[in-house]
């Protein structure tokens, strides 16, 4: 589970950082520090044209205009130097802009400054600034993608303004939304065309940037001094090598779930239940698609073959992603050692009260990701509710075929639900699966007699599981607790034994109703509203 | 605390043996300060004292509860901006005395509940021609219970529950001389506050300031007129903290919260009164009192009025969050009070058989005003991205009103006996604020909060309501607020 948590972190950095008295008279607040930009986006063109000797300087930091510059940022003379801190201080308001959710001003802003780093770049393709700032204003400049807009529109539309409140309105969304191409197509080929080549071309920047090692920027708001270096720079690569992980999954995998075009089966799902009572002739159609589709040689979820490559290549990813985010809170934890070297920085690591953060956090944090390398990398030991075993998460990249390795013996005449029968290995009939949908069978108590996977491993997923794992694993899922949610919130939430917890307040910690139950720490709540 | 009742209950013991002068005494006290929509506070106990005096030993000892609630709630028109601070507790007190007196000098030391300990030394001429006293009183100052609660759940940082502490070193000297009825006294005290966070664990606030102030008094003490006239003064550095403290593989402490205050207090006094043949008692009084606070502009890194990215439990979220998104406020200004309240009161002795009844009545007139200015500096830095900016809050205003009180007392015969029931209401007459231009980018719509009046009665600039107009208002607010209650109980043989 942890590598999926370090996951999701790292897509949320990805995404986040794109957006993103002695005596008791009086004094006021005194400007240190004057802008050096006076000039406009527009004369970007005529400070680049002035000629202008290099500074020449090879210390590795010379101050100019109250600033430290990186001698990567030097090199390419004072004009590029005057030009970048006009475009560095359009970029400071188009955050400005979207920190303060005046989206139309940072869409704006955006493109000019995307435009004006692209010139400077032109002229200094090695400027470390110039690099970074294109970067990073791409990414941003994705607000002004059009296909993006119209697909945040259409979504924006159903979800908002038109409301989807059953299954058939969601029919009617993606019925709506595929007219032309499928809407999974739809997203998938604005992510691999307009999103992918930007993050790749922000990867290749940030890569130059971290890679120089000691390159910090300075940036002013007139007054006060801020300094990013690789803290934040590998933070930045490692969210986008987590975002590229992100959008290759998700345009690897065929997720088409349409019947010759239509959508309309997916309607006849409503009412179905599980367990209860047998399904409707309409609900088995549904079913019949279903099992198509995710059975033996189904379609969905396998990898299309022309993305094969780069979906054996997604772990390979996250290990960057993981490791950039280390080294940048090494990086941190080296700085915290040299005493002066964090005057500026974003944030300070440090013992006491004049640090933002200590320092055992941030080696927590730097072990945390280690443990999270490690499970990218091979088999790694996961505890759960008791239950010690291995996983191989790199495996499931290994595997190209959708569900299909994943599936018990069965056989099926891919038209009548009734005949999808439950087998063992020899293709002796054990259960048919209507006996789980109509209540005749308990799932997942009486599936481990008759319910056998072909590969109980799951393609080395869980390299040590046999069957009878397999079952245990389900069981111990069953009453996962889902700590994410506050009792009172509970309202829209179907009542069901997984949803049922207790919230020991005084220590935080919630439990399912089995673990409530079985530690006997409170009253445990079995209906939930 | 047990050993506080066990000294309280050998005082009693001691009394009874009837070689002492015995006075003990009984006390309800209610202070019902504010009842507003918005701001809460009153303060209600109950104590029981006696005080014994053995030749030349003296000793006192109280024991007593008392509770307390202060509550304030911001609303605002958006939920992450409305929030609940309150903090309230029931403190059981108690406090033991002892004094020797010698020829020409006399110790005494007293204990209390706080904890806190005081012990102090006296010189005096006979008759107190000249005298001295020297003292040092050190203790313990703590409020737990403080909870701030924000209306949006989802807050990174919902609630705050955090306590108070910090221990207090004071010493004080005065001098004096007493001619006939005549007496002239000065003083002079000064001290500072120590943090005591140690033990605390999770959100702790502590101080680290000092104080120094004068007492100046004379007093005219004549078979049938008295008067008294005084003046004290009190500067004060105080510099509150608030830190984030988790005990994990080593103590990890951040400080989120930082206010210094700059405080000068002025308070004059005159109060005169004139007993007369029949046992009745005039009295009169006059009250000047300036108050000055000023928060001075703090530019260093990590001292920061509030800096809530810091407030937040060691988590990656929060490691994260500096990168992400980064805000801290800087408040400065200045905010400056006076109020002058003159007043007289009357006590009628009437004899009721032998018992004495001694009913009074006071009424005084009062006007406060106060000035404030306040600027708010907002910070916000992330990646690529650094901006500061200004908000100035200005107002000022006043109140007019009047404090009425009644109350009455029965004495025994021999005066041995007492009891006494007493109240007093403030009555507001008129109230008057004006906001000044606020200066400052719109999109900063959230004012430093500050003591402010209730908006039901706020006029708008230039504008004045009588009586009649406010009346309805001004009554609900009548037993509400600013309403005293004490009832007493007392002996003395």
């Amino acid at each position: 589970m942890k590598i999926f948590w370090l996951f999701g972190i790292s897509l949320a950095i990805a995404t986040l950082s794109a957006c993103s008295s002695s005596s008791h008279s009086p004094s006021q607040p005194e400007e240190t520090l004057k802008s050096s930009a006076s000039a406009s986006l527009d004369d970007i063109d005529n400070i680049l044209d002035k000629s202008s000797a290099s500074t020449g300087k090879d210390d590795n930091r010379t101050e100019v205009n109250g600033l430290m510059r990186s001698a990567c940022d030097t090199k390419d003379g004072e004009s590029v130097l005057e030009a970048l801190d006009v475009v560095n201080e359009k970029a400071i308001d188009l955050f400005e802009a979207f920190a303060d959710k005046d989206f139309d001003k940072g869409k704006a802003l955006s493109a000019e400054v995307k435009s004006a780093y692209k010139k400077v770049l032109n002229k200094a393709p090695k400027n470390c600034n110039a690099q970074l700032g294109y970067a990073v204003a791409s990414i941003v400049d994705l607000a002004n993608n059009k296909t993006l807009n119209d697909l945040y529109s259409d979504y924006d539309f159903w979800f908002n303004d038109y409301g989807i409140e059953s299954l058939e309105d969601f029919t009617d969304m993606i019925s709506t939304l595929s007219k032309n191409k499928s809407f999974t197509k739809t997203a998938q080929e604005a992510l691999e065309k307009e999103v992918a080549p930007t993050v790749d071309s922000a990867i290749t920047y940030m890569q130059y940037i971290v890679a120089q090692g000691d390159y910090a920027l300075q940036l002013s708001d007139g007054e006060e001094i801020l300094e990013m270096d690789n803290s934040e720079f590998g933070i930045a690569l490692g969210g986008l090598f987590a975002t590229k992980a992100a959008i290759t999954i998700a345009t690897s995998m065929n997720l088409e779930i349409d019947d010759n075009g239509s959508y309309s089966w997916i309607n006849n799902l409503d009412g179905l239940t599980v367990g209860e009572e047998e399904p409707t002739a309409k609900q088995k159609a549904a079913l019949v698609k279903i099992v198509n589709l995710i059975g033996a040689n189904g379609t969905f979820t396998s990898i299309y073959s022309n993305k094969q490559k780069e979906w054996k290549n997604v772990p390979n990813l996250v290990d960057s992603a993981l490791t950039e985010i280390r080294a940048a809170f090494q990086y941190s934890l080296s700085e915290s050692m040299k005493k002066g070297s964090q005057d500026y920085d974003l944030y300070v690591v440090g013992k006491g009260t004049d640090a933002d953060i200590s320092t055992s956090d941030v080696k927590d944090i730097i072990e945390n990701l280690g443990k999270g390398l490690e499970a990218t990398r091979g088999a790694y030991e996961v505890e759960l509710k008791g239950k010690t075993f291995m996983v191989n998460a790199r495996k499931y990249f290994e595997n190209v075929k959708g569900t299909e390795p994943f599936l018990p013996y069965y056989k099926f005449d891919g038209s009548d639900l009734t005949t999808f029968k439950f087998t063992n290995k020899a293709g002796t009939e054990t259960a048919t699966l209507i006996s789980f949908l109509d209540g005749t069978r308990s799932f997942p108590d009486d599936g481990e007699d008759v319910i056998i996977f072909k590969d109980p491993t799951f393609g080395g997923i869980f390299p040590d599981f046999e069957q009878k794992d397999v079952w245990e694993l389900i069981d111990k899922l069953k009453g996962i607790r889902f700590d994410f949610w506050d009792r009172d919130d509970y309202s829209s939430v179907a009542a069901s034994e997984s949803y049922c917890f207790y919230r020991d307040e005084n220590v935080n910690t919630f439990y399912s109703y089995d673990e409530c139950v079985e530690y006997g720490v409170g009253e445990c709540y079995y209906d939930c509203y | 605390m047990r050993n506080l009742t066990k000294i309280f209950s050998a005082a009693l013991l001691v009394a009874n043996t009837g070689f002492a002068l015995n006075s003990g005494l009984v006390q309800c006290d209610g202070l019902f300060l504010l009842d507003w929509k918005n701001t809460k506070a009153s303060i209600k106990g109950c104590s029981a004292s006696d005080s014994l005096q053995a030749g030349d030993w003296a000793l006192g000892a109280s024991v007593g509860k008392t509770r307390y609630h202060l509550g304030y709630r911001r609303d605002s028109d958006r939920k992450n901006y409305s929030w609940n601070l309150k903090t309230g507790e029931t403190l059981t007190t108690g406090h033991t005395s002892l004094s020797r007196d010698f020829k020409f000098f006399g110790i005494d030391a007293n204990v209390s509940a706080l904890p806190a300990i005081g012990v102090s030394s006296r010189f005096h001429l006979p008759d107190s021609l000249l005298y001295a006293k020297a003292s040092i009183n050190a203790g313990l100052l703590e409020l737990s219970g403080i909870r701030w609660h924000s209306d949006w759940e989802e807050d990174y940082v919902p609630t705050i529950d955090a306590t108070y502490q910090s221990t207090i070193l004071a010493k004080i000297f005065s001098a004096g001389t007493r001619l006939l009825s005549h007496r002239l006294q000065g003083e002079f005290f000064y001290g500072e506050t120590t943090p005591d966070i140690e033990n605390q664990w999770g959100y702790a606030f502590s101080d680290s300031s000092d104080f120094w102030g004068t007492d100046f008094r004379y007093l005219y003490d004549g078979t049938s007129n008295k008067v008294q006239l005084s003046y004290a003064y009190l500067y004060s550095d105080i510099r509150l903290f608030g830190l984030m403290r988790e005990n994990s593989d080593e103590v990890s402490e951040k400080r989120f919260a930082y206010l210094p205050l700059g405080l000068d207090a002025n308070l004059f006094q005159a109060n005169v009164q004139h007993k007369f043949q029949d046992g009745d008692r005039f009295t009169a009084r006059a009250v000047y009192g300036t108050l000055e606070i000023n928060i001075p502009w703090e530019s260093r890194r990590f001292y920061e009025t509030l800096a809530p990215n810091r407030a937040l439990k060691s988590s990656t979220l929060k490691t994260l969050s500096f990168s992400v998104f980064q805000r801290s406020f800087r408040v400065y200004g200045d905010i400056d009070g006076k109020v002058f309240d003159a007043g007289l009161g009357y006590q009628w002795n009437l004899n009721v058989g032998r018992w004495h009844l001694l009913p009074k009545a006071t009424l005084d007139g009062f006007y406060a005003s106060y000035t404030a200015k306040l600027n708010m500096r907002k910070e916000k830095t992330g990646f690529f991205h650094i901006k500061h900016s200004t908000s100035t809050w200005q107002q000022e205003g006043y109140v007019v009103g009047a404090l009425a009180g009644l109350g009455t007392e029965l004495q025994s015969p021999s005066k041995a006996f007492f009891v006494s029931f007493g109240m007093e209401q403030i009555i507001p007459l008129h109230f008057h604020t004006e906001k000044g231009p606020d200066k400052g980018p719109a999109e900063e719509p959230e004012p430093p909060d500050i003591p402010n009046t209730d908006e039901d009665i706020t006029t708008e600039k230039g504008k004045s309501s009588s009586l009649a107009e406010k009346w309805d208002s001004f009554s609900s607010l009548v037993f509400r607020n600013g309403f005293a209650l004490q009832i007493q109980a007392g002996f003395r043989f």
